[in-house]
């Protein structure tokens, strides 16, 4: 029966013990076996299926060389060897992954942002970090002097995305955030106006179809 | 006396008692029946243009704009029937027509009251189909004022205030219809000593600040109540700040000290909070040179004071007028009560900014010189104690051994300045300085010890009129810097005086401060471990 329609909700089920002085309430009250409360067989039990799939694993991957060393790496069963990245990929990326950011240009390569701070505003990480500055040009008025991410700080929820009144900045599908340097991992104006246009575009997949523009 | 007159109406329903004369919308505020509005502003004459203000009142031909009817006895109001708020709507409408809605870019978004209107009377999309009309926009009023004629609603609130609180009739409205638009007088520029708070008034962001023009958007501000050193008049003020920077100088209305306003040289006063600061003690003792942590300063400056009580004559004490009266009772007690010297006195610690004027600046540019003087931090007359001027005499004589120089300024009072300094200090077998900027006393002086800047220290204020108002602190002061009174009352426990609290709140009873309400903490925000990024080699 759905509780919701339920107005008369049962008594939640706990249970009282005094161990060791203290009162103890237990919530759930355990519905162990006494076999499951000796405790250490069960322990034992839980090992011996974690050991058998290690073992198994350390088998296939033992064949896996054998195959490896043949050349015919591709044909082997892969066992506890799932990627390996960064050689290899998944291929099974989803296209509406969310990934590292760009920042879109104008026709001359100059931001489409304007450092409204809503994307900094919106994000849950406190990641975004702008400085905006007079632009030259009176019709753009504002523009960032400085946009840094802090990529690792970033949880890829896409509200910045989301936020921008000018579709200024978007999440692309690439996910190789890693790096040996923590600095390298503040991305900075330059760096997200990096992309590569043509690339990306071709890449960037809407979930909800194209965006309407202007 | 005589009895002020009252007058008794109906306000959506419920009575209300205000003095005779009294606007209907500022009657309605007293019930908190809020009437939006634009034009109206309760620190200039009212104008009536926005028609934003209409409220039904019964017997009316047709409804009258609240800011400029009087409430008269019996009257009966209504503010919130079906035709005011489609008045209000289509007022909203109109205003909207050829707005450029460029909040994003826009400083005022965020606390504009065209935004928060539009959300509460409005919430229509544009019916205008045709292109809009455009203005003049980021013209130069002055170097402190941008000036964007679309987003300008025409309310007439910064004319208004040129006319009528500066008189100096800068502003007026050329041409008519669309093509309206605020200028300048003859093409000048705004010229006035108190032209930032046009921005603070425009209801919408046709006026910004070029000092807080894309500094930040007002959602990240902290919101500190303070007051503004610039001069004795001490205008109340709210410091906007964000991570422990002070981005923006706002007036806070105070009726008797500084009304709804504050002067441009208020507005930049947050900047010299960085400049020249002492941030390290200074010890240049025998036996003691080099480094110092705050604690050994500390014990430096009581082992001098506790040398200097054996001749009390010789002993002389200048305080800061930039001090707080909290701070000020404390020297005042170490110095009279505890180590007993008759020479103290105040001094001025900066001498630069604006002249005086008629609307708020005054000729003293410290803040408490009147509340420091009112703690008892004065010459004592009966043991034949030297005011300031007598103080430097007697150094450049020799005669005092130990002086202690709270506050920076000293040289401004010697006509020969840093180099007189220098020579009358020379005289003085010790010198103590207590202060937030780096003085040539500082440098000069055998112990010196850092001070947070005002806006880093709870304390409150005198100012010209008597007038005593609080500043709550709004910046944690550079690290291992203690605050005066912390300071002070360390020096009065180690040379075994009297204990009078060791906080702002214990001593705010003394001092008869006015303790301000307590905010609610800001939210806390995890420090950052982020640095600026550019610079770094990237792959
Ligand atoms: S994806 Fe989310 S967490 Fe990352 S920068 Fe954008 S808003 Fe912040
Ligand atoms: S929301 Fe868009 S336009 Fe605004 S600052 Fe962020 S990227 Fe720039
Ligand atoms: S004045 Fe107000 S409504 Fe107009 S652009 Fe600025 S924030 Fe937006
Ligand atoms: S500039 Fe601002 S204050 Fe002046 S008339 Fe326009 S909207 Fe009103």
């Amino acid at each position: 029966m759905n509780p919701l329609l339920n107005p008369k909700l049962p008594e939640p089920a706990y249970k009282e013990e005094f161990t060791a002085g203290r009162l103890f309430t237990y919530r759930n009250p355990s519905d162990l076996t006494l076999w499951e409360r000796l405790y250490v067989p069960e322990v034992l039990r839980g090992l011996s299926i974690t050991g058998s799939i290690f073992f198994k694993n350390m088998g296939l991957w033992l064949v896996w060389l054998g195959y490896w060393a043949r050349g015919r790496a591709n044909e082997a069963p892969r066992g506890a060897v799932t990627v390996y990245y960064p050689e290899e990929e998944r291929p099974d990326m989803t296209k509406v992954n969310r990934g590292k950011h760009i920042l879109t240009q104008r026709l001359n390569g100059e931001p489409q942002c304007v450092a409204c701070y809503m994307c900094a505003t919106a994000c849950p990480a406190w990641c975004i970090h702008i400085d905006a500055g007079e632009h030259p040009d009176p019709a753009i008025e504002k523009y960032p002097v400085r946009f840094d991410i802090e990529i690792d700080k970033c949880i890829f929820c896409g509200y910045c995305e989301e936020a921008c009144p000018v579709d200024a900045i978007r999440l692309t599908t690439d996910y190789h955030t890693v790096d040996y340097l923590r600095e390298r991992m503040v991305y900075d104006r330059d760096y997200l106006l990096s992309w590569n246009p043509t690339k990306v575009q071709q890449e960037h997949v809407y979930p909800g179809g194209e965006p309407r523009r202007g | 006396m005589s009895e002020i007159k009252t007058v008794t109406l109906t306000i959506d329903g419920r009575q209300v008692t205000v003095p005779a004369g009294t606007s209907v919308l500022e009657a309605s505020k007293v019930i908190g029946a809020e009437v939006p509005h634009f034009c109206y502003h309760p620190g200039l004459p009212v104008d009536g243009n926005c028609r934003m203000c209409i409220v039904e009142i019964d017997g009316a031909r047709r409804p009258p704009v609240s800011c400029a009817t009087s409430c008269a006895d019996g009257m009966v109001v209504r503010t919130d029937t079906a035709a005011v708020k489609a008045i209000r709507a289509s007022v909203m409408e109109f205003l909207l027509v050829n707005h450029p809605i460029d909040c994003p870019i826009c400083d005022k978004a965020g606390e504009c009251m065209l935004q928060d209107y539009y959300m509460q009377h409005d919430r229509k999309r544009s019916e205008l189909r045709d292109e809009k009309v455009h203005k003049p926009r980021l013209v130069k009023f002055s170097d402190r004022i941008v000036f964007n004629g679309e987003r300008c609603i025409l309310c007439t609130r910064c004319v208004r205030f040129t006319e009528n609180v500066t008189r100096t009739h800068e502003l007026g409205i050329v041409n008519r219809g669309d093509r309206a638009l605020v200028e300048v007088a003859g093409g000048g520029s705004l010229h006035n000593r108190y032209q930032d708070n046009v921005a603070d008034i425009c209801p919408v962001g046709a006026l910004t600040k070029t000092d807080f023009r894309f500094k930040k958007r007002v959602w990240f501000l902290k919101h500190t109540d303070s007051i503004c050193p610039g001069c004795s008049r001490g205008c109340n003020v709210v410091l906007d700040h964000d991570k422990n920077e002070v981005v923006r100088v706002m007036p806070r209305f105070r009726a008797e000290v500084n009304g709804h306003w504050m002067c441009d040289e208020g507005r930049d006063i947050h900047k010299r909070i960085g400049v020249d600061r002492l941030l390290a003690p200074r010890v240049k003792l025998p036996g003691r040179e080099g480094g110092a942590t705050p604690e050994e300063a500390l014990e430096a400056v009581a082992e001098v004071l506790g040398e200097a009580r054996k001749t009390p004559d010789r002993l002389a004490a200048i305080a800061s007028s930039w001090g707080t009266n909290e701070e000020a009772f404390l020297f005042a007690k170490l110095f009279g009560e505890t180590l007993r010297t008759p020479h103290m006195d105040v001094k001025s610690d900066s001498d630069e900014g604006y002249p005086e004027d008629d609307v708020l600046h005054t000729a003293d540019h410290n803040p408490n010189r009147a509340g420091v003087v009112a703690q008892g931090v004065v010459p004592n007359d009966k043991k034949g104690g030297l005011g300031l001027a007598g103080i430097l005499d007697a150094c450049r004589r020799g005669d005092i051994q130990c002086l202690v120089v709270w506050g920076p300024g000293l040289s401004g009072h010697l006509p020969g300045g840093e180099s007189e300094l220098a020579l009358v200090l020379s005289k003085v077998a010790r010198v103590v300085y207590l202060g937030w900027k780096d003085d040539p006393v500082a440098r000069l002086a055998h112990v010196a010890l850092p001070t947070p800047a005002w806006a880093e220290k709870d304390g409150s204020y005198t100012n010209c009129d008597g007038i005593k108002s609080t500043s709550v602190r709004a910046l944690d002061p550079p690290p291992g810097v203690r605050g005066e009174i912390e300071v002070l009352a360390d020096l009065q426990a180690r040379l075994k005086g009297r204990s009078y609290g060791r906080t702002f709140r214990e001593l705010a009873a003394k001092t008869g401060a006015p303790l301000p309400p307590r905010r609610p903490a800001p939210a806390l925000r995890q420090p950052s471990l982020y640095r600026h990024a550019s610079g770094v080699a990237r792959p």
